[in-house]
């Protein structure tokens, strides 16, 4: 965090991506090939399982196999401690995933700019 | 344990109410003073029992909180390695070198 | 499987009102009952009712979580439909066992406590009439029926905290407490008001399914008001500190576990409106990082034990604003909750050490309290432990989570240094009640009638113990929070509130040994006085107003219209115009005879004039 801070509000104000405001270049610049990322879950089983919109993400199917455990060992709470840690660790992934795309956003925004200087100083 | 037999006494209770009303119940005022005679200058005289409750309390605390900190250290210190943004490569995130279109 | 849960659910929920109401009604019917009576009916149906709940929370862990149950209609029109109708979700079921173990043993505190009292009777009454009307709240599906718990609480609370009327203190407090509230409900009559005229409905469920669009800013800045009149966030926070004059059971129950955080949990229940409004929930985050920091900040100096403690929970409330703010009600709730037990413990001790006192609460008089009443000072200092959120203890699971959300966010920066900074105070001035009220040599009157011995004082702050070491672990594995919060940050993020608490105690401690040293007396200085003084708030709000409208009024009043008005221009200006004539006339009439027959000349001569005029 910190460094984020640091680049957003004083050194480089210009090119850190703003998180709120959608990111600028596309997906598959720069790829080869990128595949659209699955979803495991589907939608009938989320409906079953009455899964609040936000938890209907990628990992939602670990979450299903988490309530449904927890649902088996009713009614000791603490059971399911090793599904909980693969949904959370899913989330984690899923997190990092999101850190990876702002990241990439940031440095093709850098790219950008030492392009444009370039063809200025060109 | 010590809920149920929490529960038992209140069902208990409950039953004497439904049957004799209150009025049994209330005798249960004469069951100890409020307050000890008066101290001048001394301490109030402690009791073993409650010595032993009040470091009771105390120990119970910290093996809570060190056999927690030994069976799930995750919850103070983070559950996952947070990953270094700088160790990302280009090729991974999708970035051309800058004389490419 | 459904019909089995609505059935089962609502049957619980009308089994604990009628069950709380019992004793209420008991004594409407009697006219006189013994002095303890209601007190034993209460206790027992308090300790059935948190039973029932508790059935009810189990059963809420297998079956399907959100559910409505309309038990019968009550007004339906072509245009507005109003059923009575109950929500089961996870807040509702999770509040009520909470809030009714913490009134249970509250309850019996105050037995001991209220020992002497000789209303005692009405004082239980009005403790479940209370409690009832937080069930109504909680479990309300139509905003009329949530309107109607909110009022009655307020309604309780200002019966409560005027409970000494003989006090003009008490007094003052609790019309304090009133017209505070008066405000925030304001805020909740207009929200309803908007949703009535617009949307013909105040089915909770109804009003989620509206459009999200900036119009909707308006009845929620109105919430907003209602949740800060009644959560004493910022600028409506001084009835809060004032409505300690109550009896400590009351400050235990009302102003620190169950009636202050409504406001919050009215916000929980409305999140879906505001969850994708930015405005709004910045407004959230602004304010209760403000709260909490102001609250803290103005702990840190009191000497009264219990207006620390009330402080403490006016700051804990604004967290629980801030988590509202980052669009984590589930985290909010989950502080609503565990708040309540270390809190209500809290304030039991304080009362605890009050009570053997005889009465004093400045905490310089306290002191050894650790070798006078061990028991007590265990719980004590276990309840300010969890309140600090030491690693595992219930305030932990809630106060932690939601620094972290905090800081891994992308909010506003001086909301979240705010909450730090707040968070190391949080830590001060805990440490400062251990150091004075525990630790040291005991400073009180040498004539003492301190004692443990009384198992209805000992017992309910043993239980309420244990449950501020375990609940938070029970409650987070409890609950899957529909929104996740994050796990992934770095480790100093993960770390930043547990540092930040444990800067602040150590600062703390060198403050306290070197304070303890005898030097200069100096005079205090500006930040110990706006420390002091509360930040001059009550100063600038009840005085400089009243005051620039009186100084004006008196302006008004005798400047303008006793002097100006009505003496200048009215009987001084008549005697200021008559005057030149009177004296004029006057100074001719000295009784000579010259002027005599001047005057009568001259009138004869314009006599003469005028009748020649006339005539020709």
């Amino acid at each position: 965090m910190g460094s984020h801070l640091v680049r957003r509000y004083i050194t480089e104000r210009d090119t850190e991506p703003d998180p709120s405001r959608e990111f600028e270049f596309d997906p598959h610049f720069g790829f080869p090939e990128r595949k659209e990322r699955v979803m495991i879950a589907s939608q009938e089983q989320m409906n079953l399982a009455q899964l609040p919109l936000e938890q209907r993400d990628y990992c939602a199917h670990y979450l299903l196999k988490f309530l449904k455990c927890k649902r088996d060992n009713w009614p000791n709470i603490f059971a399911c401690k090793h599904e909980r840690h693969d949904w959370d660790y899913c989330e984690h992934q899923d997190y990092v995933m999101r850190m990876k795309e702002y990241e990439r956003e940031r440095r093709l925004q850098l790219r950008k700019k030492r392009i444009e200087a370039q063809a200025k100083a060109a | 344990m010590s809920s149920f037999g929490r529960a038992l006494g209140i069902i208990r209770t409950g039953t004497q109410l439904f049957r004799g009303g209150p009025q049994r119940i209330t005798t249960r005022k004469a069951s100890g003073g409020l307050h000890d005679e008066l101290q001048y200058r001394q301490p109030p005289q402690i009791t073993k029992s409650q010595k032993f409750k009040s470091e009771f309390l105390g120990g119970l605390m910290w093996f809570w909180i060190l056999w927690h900190f030994w069976h799930n250290p995750d919850a103070v210190l983070g559950h996952f390695p947070w990953p270094n943004a700088s160790e990302w490569t280009d090729e991974e995130l999708g970035i051309p070198p800058d004389d490419e279109e | 499987m459904k019909l089995f849960y609505a059935c089962s659910a609502s049957t619980c929920v009308v089994l604990i009102l009628l069950l709380l109401l019992y004793p209420v009604i008991l004594s409407f019917i009697r006219s006189k009952s013994p002095k303890f009576e209601i007190y034993y009916h209460s206790v027992i149906a308090l300790g059935l009712s948190f039973y029932i709940s508790m059935m009810l929370l189990l059963l809420s862990l297998i079956l399907p979580i959100n559910m409505t149950v309309t038990i019968l209609p009550w007004t339906n029109t072509d245009v507005f439909d109003m059923d009575i109708s109950l929500q089961f979700d996870l807040y509702s079921v999770m509040f009520m066992p909470v809030a009714l173990y913490v009134t249970w043993q509250i309850l019996e505190f105050a037995y001991t406590y209220m020992h002497a009292d000789p209303q005692i009777n009405r004082f239980f009454k009005y403790l479940l009439i209370f409690m009832t009307a937080m069930i109504i709240f909680v479990t309300a599906n139509n905003l009329l029926q949530l309107f109607i718990g909110w009022e009655i609480m307020g309604i309780m609370s200002f019966l409560l905290i005027g409970w000494w009327h003989g006090r003009a203190d008490a007094n003052i407090a609790a019309l304090q407490a009133m017209i505070y509230n008066r405000v925030g409900d304001i805020g909740l009559i207009y929200a309803m008001a908007w949703f009535a005229i617009i949307h013909n409905s105040w089915d909770i469920q109804h009003i989620f399914q509206l459009p999200q669009n900036e119009k909707i800013n308006l009845p929620l800045i109105a919430l907003i008001i209602a949740a800060t009149g009644k959560s004493a966030q910022f600028s409506l926070h001084p009835w809060l500190p004032s409505a300690m004059e109550g009896p400590t059971p009351v400050s235990a129950l009302l102003h620190s576990s169950t009636m202050v955080v409504a406001g919050i949990f009215l916000l929980v229940r409305m999140n879906p409106l505001m969850e994708f409004n930015p405005t709004i929930l910045t407004i959230c985050l602004c304010l209760g990082a403000l709260t909490t920091f102001f609250s803290a900040l103005c702990a840190l100096t009191q000497n009264d034990i219990k207006k620390i403690v009330a402080f403490s929970t006016s700051s804990q409330l604004g967290l629980m604003m801030v988590a509202i703010g980052l669009n984590q009600p589930d985290l909010a709730f989950l502080h609503i909750c565990t708040h309540a037990f270390f809190k209500a413990l809290l304030f039991l001790c304080s009362g605890s050490f009050i009570h053997s006192l005889n009465g004093e609460q400045d905490i310089r008089k306290m002191g050894g309290m650790l070798y006078l009443m061990p028991i007590t000072s265990s719980c004590f200092t276990l309840s300010i432990l969890s309140l600090m959120g030491v690693p595992f203890m219930t305030g932990f699971f809630s106060k932690d989570t939601i620094l972290e959300a905090m800081s891994a966010s992308y909010v506003n920066i001086w909301a979240i240094t705010l909450t730090l900074m707040a968070t190391s105070f949080t830590a001060v001035y805990s440490l400062r009640l251990i150091f004075f009220v525990l630790m040291g040599r005991p400073r009180t009157k040498p004539v003492s009638t301190m004692n443990e011995h009384d198992p209805y004082a000992i017992k309910p702050l043993v239980r309420l113990a244990v449950a501020s070491i375990i609940t938070g672990c029970l409650l987070v594995h409890y609950m899957v929070p529909p929104k996740m919060p994050v796990i992934t940050m770095p480790p100093i993020l993960k770390l930043a509130a547990l540092i930040v608490s444990l800067i602040g105690f150590v600062i703390a401690l060198g403050l306290a040994f070197m304070a303890n040293k005898q030097l200069k007396p100096k005079p205090p200085s500006g930040p110990h006085h706006f420390s002091n003084m509360l930040g001059f708030f009550p100063t600038i709000i009840h005085r400089f107003i009243p005051k620039i409208i009186l100084t004006m009024a008196q302006k008004i009043a005798s400047k303008m219209i006793d002097q100006t008005w009505l003496k200048k221009t009215g009987p001084k200006a008549a005697s200021n115009i008559n005057k030149p004539l009177a004296t004029t006339t006057s100074n001719v009439q000295r009784g000579m005879i010259k002027p005599y027959i001047t005057l009568f000349l001259l009138t004869l001569t314009i006599a003469g004039i005028l009748v020649y005029f006339t005539i020709f």
